[in-house]
C-alpha cells in the first residue's frame, strides 16, 4: 500500500501529469459553472481523447475534472443563484445573499477552501478504509457479485430520486441492452438483428455520449437563449477572500461534521452528492445555535454544502474501486473510463491496480487544490461562462462530442449510435426514467450475467449458492429490507401529504 | 395538453416495453442458459414497465376528467389554450434539434468530417445562433481548426472523409 502511495505521488510530481491535470481542472471549471453540465457529461467528453493513453494519465485527466467541477459549480450557484451542478444546489440558501451583500468574495473563498478541505477528508478517509476494503473483497465470489449488481441498481432506483419503478425499469433495460452481442460464455450471438455492426455489443463510449452528453444538448436547444440570466457581481477583494478562509477555521465543528456526512453518503451506491449536500445544510441547521438565521447568509449554511460535496466524491470512489458498483453517476462514467483502459471494474482494481486507484485518490487531491486556486482568481470570469448563448455552445459541444464518438474506433455508425441513444436520453428525462440507473445496467449487465452463470457453474446447478453464502445471504437481506424501507416511508409520507392537503382545504 | 403530455408518456413506456418484450421472445430461441438472464431480468422489467404504463393511464384519465371539470366551471379555456400552445413548443424545438443533429450526421456521411464539420458550424451559427456573417466565419474557423487540431493532429485520427470523396462506410 505504502509503495503503491509513494509511486503515485511520484508520478504526480512530473510536468507531463500536471499539465494533465490543469488540462481536466480547466475542463471541470467550465463544465461544472454551467449548469446543465455536469462532471459526467465533461468526463465523456473527455473520454474519447484518453483513448490510447496510459491509463494511469488518463485517470490524471478524470482526477482533475472531478476535483474542480463540485468547486465551480458552487461559483455560479454564490453568485448568481444558479447551481453548476446537483452537488452545488444548496450552496445558493446562503451563498447567494452572501454574494448579494457584497461578500461574494468572502463566500467564494470560503467555498473554495471547505471544498478543497473536505475533498481532503474524503480523501484521507478513503485511504484509510482502503486496507481494510481489500482484505473484505476477497471474501466475494461470483454470488456475491451477482447480488452487488442488484443491490447497486436496486439503490439506485430507490435513493435516485423520481418514480422507483421507472428506476428499476430504466436498469432492466440497460442490463438487456449489455447483452446484446457475441457472448464469450455461451459462444453464441445474441439479440444483433442480423447486424454486423452490434457483433460486439452497443459501444459503451458512444452510448454514453448520446445518453448523457448528445441529450443534454437536445435539452439545452429546446431552452435557447442564455443558461443564466444574471450578471455575476464584482468579486476582487482578496482581505475578504481570506476572511472567507478563515471563517471555515472559525467554524471547524460544522466542517467535520459536513465531512464526515458527505464521505459516508458518497459510500452508498446512488445516493451520491445531491443528497449529501441538502443532508449536511440540515443537520448543520439542526445543530447550529441560530438556525433561524440559515438561508440569509451565515457561513454555516455555505461551508456545510460545500464541504460535504467534495467529500462525497471522495467516499463514492470507495465502492466504485473496491466493488464495481458507482457510488454516483459521475462514477457510473468513470467505470465506463476504467473499461475503456482495459481496466475491469470490481475489486481487482483494488488488488491489482491499486496505483491507479491511488493515482486517482492524488489526482483528486491536488485536482482539489488547483481548482480551488485557480477558481479563486477566476471566480467572476468562470461565472460570466454562463451568460453565453445556447446557440453558440450548443453546436460546437455536438460536433467535439460526434468527433470524438466517431474516434474511439473510426466507426460512421458510431456517431449515429449517439445521435440516437441523445434522444433516448432526452426522452428517459422529460419521461422520468432514471438515465444513471440505465447506464449502471448496462455497464454491470455483462458482469452480473458471467458472475450468475459462474456461480451456478461452482454450485453444479444449484441456486442455493445465491442465499446460502453469509455475504450473499446479508446482501439479499439488504435489498428487500431496502425496498420495504422505502415502501413504507412513501406510505408515511404520502399520507402526510394527504394530510396537510386536507388540512389546507379545511382551513 | 396534459393529456397530450401523457401520451407521450404513455408511447414511451409502451415502446420500452415493446423492446423488452422482443428481447424475452426472441431468446427462447436460445439454448436454456443463454436464456436465463434475459427470462430473469426481461420478465420484472415487462411487470414494471405494464405497472409504469396502469400508473400513467390512470393518471392520464384523472387528468382528463379534471381538465374537462375545470373548463366547465371556471371557463379557464383560454388558459388552456395558452398552455397547449406552451407546451406544444418544445416539441418542436426537440424535432428542430434533432433535424441539426440529424442534419450532422447525413453531411459528415456525405463529404466527411473535415468539410462537413466546417459547413455544419456556419450553417447553425448563421440560422440557428442568428450571428452576423463575420463572428460566423471567425466562430467556425477556430472550432473547426480546434476539432482539426485535436482529433487528426495530437490524437493522429483518421477522420472519415466522406462517401463523395471515396471513404467506404463500414458495414451496418
Amino acid at each position: 500500500m505504502f509503495d503503491a502511495l509513494v509511486a503515485a505521488g511520484g508520478h504526480l510530481a512530473s510536468v507531463d501529469v500536471f499539465l494533465i491535470l490543469m488540462l481536466g481542472v480547466a475542463t471541470g471549471l467550465v463544465f461544472g459553472v454551467l449548469p446543465g453540465l455536469d462532471g459526467m457529461i465533461a468526463v465523456c467528453v473527455l473520454l474519447p481523447l484518453t483513448y490510447g493513453w496510459e491509463p494511469m494519465s488518463a485517470m490524471y485527466l478524470f482526477a482533475g475534472v472531478m476535483g474542480a467541477v463540485p468547486f465551480a459549480g458552487s461559483i455560479s450557484a454564490i453568485l448568481i443563484n444558479a447551481p453548476g451542478t446537483a452537488l452545488s444546489a444548496a450552496s445558493c440558501f446562503d451563498g447567494y445573499p452572501m454574494s448579494r451583500r457584497g461578500e461574494g468574495a468572502k463566500a467564494i473563498g470560503m467555498s473554495a477552501f471547505a471544498s478543497t478541505m473536505g475533498a481532503i477528508f474524503g480523501l484521507v478517509v478513503l485511504i484509510a478504509v482502503i486496507p481494510l476494503f481489500r482484505a473484505f473483497v476477497m471474501q466475494f465470489g461470483a454470488p456475491e457479485f451477482f447480488w452487488l449488481v442488484v443491490f447497486g441498481l436496486t439503490s439506485l432506483a430507490v435513493a435516485g430520486g423520481g418514480s422507483m419503478l421507472k428506476g428499476l425499469a430504466a436498469g432492466g433495460v440497460g442490463v438487456l441492452i449489455s447483452l446484446v452481442g457475441y457472448s464469450y460464455v455461451f459462444g453464441i450471438l445474441r439479440f444483433n438483428l442480423g447486424s454486423e455492426y452490434l457483433w460486439d455489443g452497443l459501444p459503451l463510449v458512444p452510448l454514453l455520449i448520446g445518453i448523457l452528453a448528445i441529450s443534454q444538448l437536445i435539452s439545452y436547444s429546446v431552452k435557447k437563449g442564455i443558461i443564466a440570466v444574471e450578471r455575476p457581481p464584482e468579486v476582487k477583494q482578496v482581505a475578504s477572500t481570506l476572511d472567507g478562509i478563515k471563517e471555515v477555521f472559525r467554524n471547524k465543528r460544522c466542517f467535520f461534521q459536513s465531512s464526515g456526512i458527505g464521505t459516508l453518503i458518497g459510500m452508498i451506491p446512488g445516493v451520491g452528492g445531491a443528497v449529501s449536500n441538502f443532508l449536511a445544510y440540515t443537520t448543520a441547521m439542526q445543530t447550529s445555535r441560530h438556525p433561524e438565521k440559515f438561508g440569509t447568509g451565515v457561513p454555516e449554511g455555505l461551508i456545510a454544502p460545500e464541504s460535504a460535496n467534495n467529500a462525497t466524491i471522495s467516499g463514492a470512489l470507495l465502492p466504485t474501486v473496491a466493488f464495481g458498483i458507482p457510488g454516483s453517476g459521475l462514477m457510473a462514467v468513470l467505470l465506463g473510463a476504467f473499461m475503456l483502459h482495459g481496466l475491469a471494474p470490481g475489486p481487482t482494481l483494488i488488488i491489482e491496480h491499486l496505483d491507479i486507484v491511488l493515482s486517482l485518490i492524488l489526482g483528486i487531491l491536488v485536482g482539489n487544490i488547483i481548482a480551488g486556486g485557480v477558481g479563486l482568481m477566476l471566480a467572476r470570469f468562470l461565472a460570466r461562462i454562463t451568460t453565453v448563448n445556447v446557440s453558440v455552445l450548443v453546436p460546437i459541444l455536438l460536433v467535439f462530442c460526434l468527433t470524438g464518438s466517431f474516434a474511439i474506433r473510426g466507426n460512421l455508425w458510431d456517431v449515429l449510435l449517439s445521435l440516437f441513444a441523445g434522444v433516448f436520453g432526452y426522452l428517459m428525462t422529460r419521461f422520468g426514467y432514471s438515465k444513471l440507473c440505465f447506464i449502471i445496467g448496462y455497464i454491470l449487465g455483462i458482469l452480473a450475467e458471467n458472475s450468475f452463470h459462474l456461480s451456478l457453474k461452482s454450485a453444479y446447478g444449484s441456486y442455493a449458492i445465491f442465499f446460502t453464502r453469509p455475504i450473499s445471504l446479508a446482501l439479499v437481506i439488504v435489498i428487500i429490507l431496502m425496498l420495504i424501507s422505502f415502501l413504507l416511508m412513501r406510505k408515511k409520507l404520502g399520507t402526510k401529504a394527504i394530510g396537510i392537503k386536507r388540512g389546507e382545504s379545511e382551513a | 395538453m396534459k393529456v397530450f403530455h401523457n401520451k407521450g408518456h404513455l408511447l414511451f413506456a409502451m415502446l420500452l416495453l415493446l423492446f423488452v418484450l422482443a428481447v424475452v421472445f426472441s431468446s427462447l430461441s436460445y439454448g436454456e442458459k443463454a436464456r436465463l438472464i434475459p427470462f430473469i431480468v426481461g420478465i420484472p422489467t415487462v411487470i414494471l414497465l405494464t405497472l409504469v404504463l396502469i400508473t400513467e393511464n390512470y393518471s392520464s384519465l384523472f387528468s382528463r376528467f379534471r381538465v374537462s371539470a375545470d373548463s366547465g366551471i371556471t371557463g379557464s379555456k383560454a388558459k388552456e389554450h395558452r398552455k397547449d400552445v406552451g407546451d406544444r413548443q418544445p416539441a418542436r424545438s426537440v424535432l428542430a434539434a434533432c433535424a441539426w443533429m440529424g442534419s450532422f450526421f447525413g453531411l459528415v456521411y456525405v463529404v466527411g468530417f473535415l468539410v462537413g464539420v466546417p459547413v455544419f458550424l456556419l450553417l447553425y451559427f448563421k440560422f440557428s445562433a442568428r450571428m452576423s456573417w463575420l463572428v460566423c466565419t471567425l466562430a467556425t474557423v477556430a472550432t473547426a481548426g480546434f476539432i482539426y487540431g485535436v482529433f487528426e493532429i495530437a490524437m493522429k485520427v483518421d477522420l472519415f472523409k466522406g462517401i463523395a470523396f471515396g471513404s467506404i462506410v463500414p458495414p451496418l
